[in-house]
């Protein structure tokens, strides 16, 4: 599915203490591409993916899923989040079957549909690798199961836009590299769309095809790189020179964009100021 | 709600039976109730509710399939400290707007300079109470296991 932001402002507040959280987002993104946003914090990245998911509503512009205006989340828009936020009190596989107790995943009742159901949840169980813990409570999974579980529930109803919101940041590094390769994975045998926010500009670039880069004080799209990899993407590319010279490019922009410097010049005053008190 | 500040007027409009009873529980639980399951339903993780919406939930269904199993320990919980209010309650109403119960045993025997079963009242009172709050407590491990250990 493709997506279309044209011209999308969200605001916060009313108007003397207003804050512009997006500032005139334009960005296309085609059927089956990774986009991955990266920025500072408070840029606007988790509003942006938030809009798309029909989570909040834009103040201005329009926000289009394949030629349709969005008006509120929708089964073609599932979300992954940062916080797992599975439901305790189901099973792994009830988590991951979740959608198929609502209406608008059940319409067609036939006991084929049924059957491929249970088949897929199977399915997405031995992908994830956790086949063994089927039966187990989110409580006694780790961080990385608990996030493979919340990945396969938001895939069983077969969405074709993912929207994932930093959802390795609180991972181990080794998991974080095997959850790469499995979502990249993912994303060729289901041709899903996938828009995915980190502040991780390694993982930006190692899983997306565009990167965008998000500025803050108003959040808004500074600009966006091609990934300049093959679309098959091998571990050992982290190395190779043009993915070096791309990540020192986006770091730096980041770095002016986020406004630290003058935080580092306010450090350096307050330091002397210090200094001059002990000093006799 | 000052419960037993009502109970004149309780006794007054309904009389001393089973009726006052329930109406001065119901008047000293009923609405700090409603604040609490405000407070219990409010606490559902908003996260929670978003996974179900995006995956395509009506209002209903989330209420149904992620508010209410959410809520439904802590509504227990509610129900607990509730219960133990409502104990007490009674025993209040029993002493003073009664002709029958344990509140109302008690008081016949301070007529009568009956010390030793006013204390056997109080402990049967004491006794019953903390069955009632044990059994909440058993209710609770075996209706939620997954929030008991591992």
């Amino acid at each position: 599915m493709k997506i279309q932001c044209n011209g999308v402002w969200k605001t916060f507040g009313e108007v003397p203490k207003q804050t512009t959280a997006l500032q005139d987002v334009n960005l296309g993104i085609a059927d089956n591409e990774f986009i991955t946003l990266v920025g500072a914090s408070g840029c606007g990245k988790s509003t942006l993916l938030r809009t798309l998911a029909g989570l909040e509503i834009h103040s201005r512009g329009e926000v289009l899923v394949d030629g349709q205006a969005i008006v509120g989340p929708g089964q073609d828009r599932a979300m992954v989040f940062q916080h797992y936020s599975l439901y305790p009190w189901l099973s792994v596989t009830e988590n991951i079957r979740f959608c198929r107790q609502l209406s608008a995943h059940t319409q067609a009742r036939s006991s084929a549909d049924v059957e491929a159901a249970s088949g897929r949840a199977d399915a997405l169980l031995r992908l994830m690798g956790l086949t063994a813990s089927a039966n187990a409570h989110p409580n006694q999974l780790s961080g990385g199961m608990q996030q493979r579980v919340a990945i396969a529930r938001a895939l069983m109803g077969k969405p074709q836009i993912l929207l994932m919101d930093e959802p390795f940041g609180a991972l181990d590094a080794q998991t974080r590299e095997v959850m790469h390769d499995l979502i990249l994975h993912v994303r060729r045998l289901e041709r899903t769309t996938i828009v995915f926010v980190t502040h991780d500009v390694e993982e930006a670039i190692y899983l997306g095809h565009r990167v965008v880069l998000m500025a803050p004080r108003p959040g808004r799209i500074d600009s966006v790189y091609e990934v300049p990899l093959p679309p098959k993407r091998e571990q050992d590319m982290k190395f190779a020179p043009e993915f070096m010279r791309l990540k020192r490019e986006l770091l730096d922009r980041i770095r002016e964009t986020s406004g630290m410097k003058t935080d580092l010049e306010q450090l350096e005053r307050l330091t002397h100021v210090a200094e001059e008190r002990t000093s006799p | 709600m000052p419960a037993v500040a009502f109970i004149p007027l309780v006794m007054l409009w309904v009389g001393i039976d089973e009726g006052a009873k329930v109406a001065i529980i119901f008047i000293g639980t009923f609405f700090q109730m409603v604040l609490m399951v405000a407070e219990d339903v409010r606490r559902v993780p908003m996260a929670q509710i978003e996974v179900a919406q995006t995956l395509g939930a009506t209002r209903l269904e989330v209420l149904e399939k992620v508010i209410l199993p959410s809520a439904k320990p802590a509504l227990l919980d509610t129900l607990r400290v509730t219960m133990g209010w409502a104990w007490t309650y009674l025993v209040v109403a029993e002493l003073v707007a009664a002709d029958s119960g344990l509140g109302f045993a008690i008081l016949k025997a301070q007529r009568f300079l009956q010390t030793d079963k006013i204390f056997a009242g109080i402990l049967l009172i004491g006794f019953i109470g903390l069955a009632i709050d044990q059994l909440f407590r058993l209710l609770h491990r075996k209706s939620f296991p997954w929030m008991h250990g591992r």
